[in-house]
């Protein structure tokens, strides 16, 4: 039986008070209880940057849903991230627009400049970098996107400027705390 | 499934032939139904279309004229009159000739090592597309794969993603450790973490997926090609729904079960109990000599010895002790041998009143079969876990329950075979099931309401219901429950095809007689009442119809054997009786006794273990005979591989007995095959059952593609072996009929078709009945045991301070003591736990997860063991009752527990003898796997392994 042989963490004690109240909020407006686990995915990750197994079997567990059912959800969206990830990920349109545009540059130029492969995050923990098909700019190809923000008509210059960007910013966050 | 069936056959054209086509379902099906070639993947017969893998493509046109057409997936396609539709036209062929292309780009090659080569759905599909060049040169997708617990293997990287796997898992058999991860070309079927599979069905995944993902891990221990098994259709012996099976054997070793189709009863799906616990029959508890017996020769056992060993009881009168896994023959024989007065199955007083009020049932009712529970709209189930003690009862409860569901697509047009629309129309929307019952069970999430109670309120209750029936009163004031109890009955007595089963597993008669008392209130208001009582063994049927007025009971028999040590009563005679019903002391009394105790039997057990003459009888693998299920039906399992010699059918030793203990006795006398012996029976005996029993068929076992006909015992001699001779119109050889040649098909095989959805092609249409007629023949059973009458003592409780009522709970693995010796039930046998309510155990200060010493008091024995279990709450349980599983205690008879918190250490100790039990059933499971791989050296046929005077 489930309940026997899975030991699971208590999602009381182990989602927070904040996480709680907002997945409440979803639960309530929705017809299912489960049908908040996309939300509720999208509030942990929030809080914490990722989903780990505990977060999953936690979320799972307050949704009382199978967290079989809840990894579907949560594998499906290439916005919920199953491993660690870093400050900034990196979402590079590979569609077919942006290979037509200049995509394959643009990738060589991110990769070298930050040392990395697809799917793999800088030792800073700063940078993932992923590939995402179609992010909805095929006018203005090649595309990447980061955090919520869409970075559109990139060369591989422009996509080096905006990475420094962002690590100066990281920087200058990280020295104020 | 098929809710309101408007079955009209039109007329459609197919490359401009015209066929005779139902519209009640796709047509996909219907073109199958015709016995044509169409490739398919996702869609299942028994679970309908989702339109995933578009490989069914046809082209439709619009009219005679339209020369043009359009591609249309056959599954998610009605039949309408005169639709006209190409499978030979270029188009088409060429789009799912490039949809097996694209799988293929991922699928490995690596077919030589695949457990499914030669009976791979995606191999038989490849080639009817004729898809035989391979262009892809990229690279494949890769998987890491999981441990899935000790029965289905795992090989990722073979999928193509049908999706069938999950839509069965989840889907149909209702379990939620299985699902779907990721997406695009990166999609993975399989649990969230590596464990066992949880669900009792989890076997069907191999027959279900289309290529080799999922694989019979205990088939692939000790594996052979489908065309190298010898296979003989069988029925499972591990429970009384009597679901039909296909076991294959190879060198004498049983290597595995298959489901054979058969429509009123398992359909398209076994049990794991059914299927991976058979293990018993190639296991280290198995007897193959005679004990007790001095033999003339060493080598050889002879009938002569046989007689003589007996030859002094002569005269004498023998109690026999039959049971409901032996056949209906041995069982049959067993009482005409001892007599009437000196009968019984090893029932204890409690189980003869059961035995009582089922024959009773039996005479009044005809019980429901599994496809027709799934056409029911309300299903009540009284006290019985049926998904553990009958699961494949359990499995079609589940179906019906989707026909609310059903009824609502239907109404907004959408036919029950699409299944992803009517699954998204019902939502959560299910037709009423209501549980009583006093334990948790795996269908209470999809139970309208669960009534959590002690048997003996639920006796109560029942009572009550009957009574309101009776009188039509009003319910809300006179009970406490009347909330619940008003949904429940007005639900019952306004469905169209209400469903209530029981069965034996609380041992109660007051609870079974309840449950009748409200059939026969129900039967009597007119009301289109069905019901079904499980039973607890795969002949129990068969066998409780033989018990009459002078049957003995296991009290009777130990008052005998005190009285009557020096009278005419020369010895006990077991057949394939383990007496598990039996307490300790009560076997210490029997073994005490000076009479003489035969045992016949398949494997060592308590009454094996004390007889003073044990004679190795058949398993199921190696038997000839008929169970009889619950329903009443007969039917009859054959040979998979011969016997290997002094092993014999329980009935030949019987009657080989009789020549010498009973030789007076008309039937004593050797039969040369079942027919005779059926023969015989019916001469001596006006109301034996009449069973055609087509014994002219010579059907080959083997399949005509068997490799090594004449060289598989070359070691040993060069000289091709005479093939053993059999009696049951199935050949151990490979010449012979086609398996077709019969309803009763050894395996089932068709050109083109390797696999097991070959059936299809034997089918009067899709999930029909097969072309040629089943034997459906029902035991008429009389009401012979006095007639039970309540006296209600049992339910009075002498409680005790501080004692809870407490449930056994049987897991699937458990409740067959044959199945139970297959060492991989072993291994994933749970540590014990008890549920309590939350209530009473935090007045205790107890903590869920913390462990408690239960003192369990047994009605048998005084004394009460001890055993330690881990807590877990259930809030719907009264302070007084609790439930679990208690291993050391695998009984129904466990009624009351106290409790207190246990020791550290005797946690630690329970841990570390937990541990050593899973080493050596480890050990003794690969034990069991090199000797059979030895044992493949020296092949057991019946030539070189003689006796018994064999010539």
């Amino acid at each position: 039986m489930n309940i026997v042989n899975q030991v699971m963490p208590h999602p009381n004690n182990y989602l927070t008070d904040a996480e709680l109240a907002q997945i409440d909020h979803e639960i309530s407006i929705m017809e299912t209880r489960e049908a908040a686990g996309i939300e509720a995915l999208k509030i942990v990750q929030a809080h914490r940057g990722w989903i780990s197994d505990d977060s999953l079997l936690a979320i799972a567990h307050y949704l009382q849903m199978s967290s079989a059912e809840l990894e579907g959800v949560a594998t499906f969206y290439n916005l919920i991230y199953r491993q660690p990830v870093g400050k900034f990920v990196i979402h590079l349109c590979n569609s077919v627009s942006c290979h037509l545009t200049g995509y394959a540059e643009v990738l060589a130029a991110v990769k070298q400049y930050l040392g990395i492969e697809y799917g793999q995050t800088t030792q800073d923990g700063l940078f993932t970098l992923l590939s995402n098909a179609c992010l909805g700019g095929c006018d203005k190809s090649p595309v990447m996107m980061i955090g919520s923000e869409h970075y559109q008509q990139l060369t591989p210059d422009l996509a080096i400027d905006i990475l420094e960007q962002l690590k100066q910013t990281a920087k200058s966050h990280g020295g104020d705390s | 499934m098929t809710f309101d069936k408007q079955n009209s056959q039109v007329t459609i054209y197919i490359d401009d032939q015209p066929y005779q086509v139902s519209t009640d379902n796709n047509l996909l099906a219907g073109v199958l139904s015709q016995k044509l070639n169409l490739p398919y993947f996702c869609w299942h017969p028994s679970m309908g279309s989702v339109g995933a893998c578009r490989q069914c493509a046809v082209t439709q046109y619009q009219d005679e004229n339209d020369q043009r057409g359009r591609l249309v997936m056959a599954c998610t396609t009605p039949v309408t009159d005169g639709m006209r539709i190409s499978l030979k036209d270029s188009q088409s062929e060429q789009f799912r000739e490039q949809v097996i292309a694209a799988m293929m780009t991922n699928h490995p090659h690596d077919c030589p090592v695949c457990a499914e080569g030669g009976e791979c759905h995606l191999q038989d599909m490849t080639v009817m597309t004729g898809h035989t060049h391979r262009n892809y040169q990229g690279e494949k997708r890769t998987f890491n794969n999981q441990y899935l617990g000790e029965f289905v293997g795992h090989e990722m990287n073979r999928c193509i993603t049908c999706y069938r796997c999950v839509r069965f898992y989840k889907d149909y058999a209702g379990g939620d450790d299985f699902g779907v991860y990721g997406s695009k070309n990166q999609v993975y079927f399989g649990r969230q973490q590596e464990g066992q599979l949880e669900s009792e069905f989890s076997g069907n995944l191999v027959e279900v997926c289309p290529t080799g993902v999922f694989t019979n891990k205990l088939f692939s221990a000790h594996y052979a090609r489908k065309w190298d098994l010898q296979s003989a259709p069988s029925i499972c012996a591990h429970c009384s729904i009597g679901c039909n099976t296909s076991v294959g054997e190879r060198y004498g070793s049983v290597r595995r079960v298959m489901n054979r189709y058969n429509q009123a009863i398992n359909g398209y799906f076994l049990c794991d109990r059914g299927r991976f616990g058979i293990g018993f029959v190639n296991g280290e508890k198995r007897l193959r000599q005679a004990s007790g017996i001095r033999q003339s020769s060493p080598e050889r056992l002879s009938k002569l010895d046989v007689s003589k060993a007996l030859v002094h009881f002569r005269g004498k009168r023998f109690i026999g002790v039959g049971s409901a896994r032996a056949s209906f023959e041995a069982n049959y024989l067993l009482k005409q041998f001892v007599g009437n007065s000196k009968f019984s199955l090893g029932l204890t007083e409690r189980q003869m009143q059961l035995a009582s009020l089922h024959q009773q049932y039996l005479s009044q009712y005809q019980p429901v079969s599994i496809a027709d529970i799934e056409q029911s709209d309300f299903v009540l189930i009284v006290d019985e876990d049926i998904t553990q003690t009958a699961p494949r009862m359990a499995l079609a409860v589940r179906q019906a329950l989707r026909n609310a569901s059903i009824e609502k697509a239907s109404e907004l047009g959408v036919p029950h075979w699409q299944d992803s629309a009517v699954r998204t129309i019902g939502g959560q929307e299910l037709s009423p099931l209501y549980l009583i019952q006093s334990m948790g069970t795996k269908l209470d999430n999809v139970a309208e309401q669960v009534i959590m109670q002690s048997t003996a309120a639920t006796i109560k209750l029942l009572n009550l219901m009957t009574e309101l029936i009776t009188s039509n009163a009003p319910l809300i004031d006179i009970h406490h429950q009347g909330q619940q109890l008003s949904s429940l009955l007005n639900q019952l007595v306004s469905a169209k095809k209400p469903l209530i089963i029981g069965g034996w597993s609380r041992q109660s008669p007051q609870l079974l007689s309840a449950i009748m008392s409200l059939l026969d209130v129900l039967t009597k208001a007119d009301m289109p009442v069905r019901s079904a009582i499980v039973a607890q063994e795969v002949n129990q049927v068969g066998a409780i119809s033989l018990l009459d007025q002078q049957s003995l009971s296991v009290e009777d028999i130990l008052e005998n054997v005190k009285q009557e040590q020096s009278s005419e009563v020369g010895g006990i005679i077991f057949l394939e009786q383990e007496l598990s019903g039996v307490s300790q002391t009560q076997l210490e009394q029997l073994k005490q006794t000076q009479l003489a105790i035969i045992a016949l039997d398949h494997s060592e057990n308590a009454v094996t273990a004390l007889a003073d003459i044990v004679l190795p009888a058949a398993s199921v693998t190696e038997g000839d005979g008929h169970y009889v299920n619950y329903q009443g039906l007969i039917q009859r399992y054959y040979q998979v591989h011969p016997n290997r010699l002094p092993i014999m059918d329980s009935w030949r030793w019987l009657t080989l007995l009789a020549t010498t203990l009973f030789a007076e006795h008309p039937l004593a006398k050797e039969a040369q095959s079942l027919s005779q012996l059926h023969d015989d029976c019916r001469q001596y005996d006006a109301k034996w059952p009449m069973l055609p029993l087509d014994d002219h068929y010579d059907i080959a076992r083997e399949s005509h593609r068997t490799s090594g006909r004449t060289s598989k015992t070359a070691n040993i001699s060069v000289h091709e072996p005479k093939t053993t001779q059999s009696t049951d119109g199935y050949r151990f050889s490979m010449e012979g009929s086609k398996p077709s040649s019969t309803a009763e098909m050894p395996f089932t095989w068709a050109p083109g078709w390797n696999s097991n959805q070959s059936i299809t092609q034997f089918q009067q249409e899709v999930a029909g009945s097969l072309l040629l007629p089943m034997t459906t023949q029902y035991l008429s059973i009389a009401q012979s045991i006095a007639k039970y009458c309540d006296h209600s003592e049992a339910v009075v409780q002498t409680s005790q301070a501080n004692a809870l009522q407490f449930s056994q709970q049987i897991k699937w693995y458990q409740g067959d003591w044959q199945a139970g010796l297959t060492p991989e039930f072993t291994l994933i046998e749970s540590t014990n736990y008890i549920f309590l309510s939350s209530d009473y155990a935090s007045q205790q200060g107890w903590q869920s997860g913390q462990w408690l010493q239960v003192s369990c008091m047994s009605s048998k024995d005084n004394a009460p063991t001890s055993v330690i279990a881990e807590l877990f709450f259930d809030p719907r349980l009264s302070d007084e009752l609790c439930y679990g599983q208690l291993n050391e205690l695998a009984t129904f008879d466990v009624k009351q527990v106290s409790l207190m918190a246990a020791s550290e250490k005797q946690v630690a100790d329970y841990k570390m003898r937990r541990k050593a039990e899973h080493t050596k059933a480890e050990q003794a499971q690969q034990y069991m796997l090199e000797r059979l791989k030895q044992q493949d050296q020296f092949i057991p046929i019946r030539l070189m392994n003689g006796g018994l005077d064999d010539v």
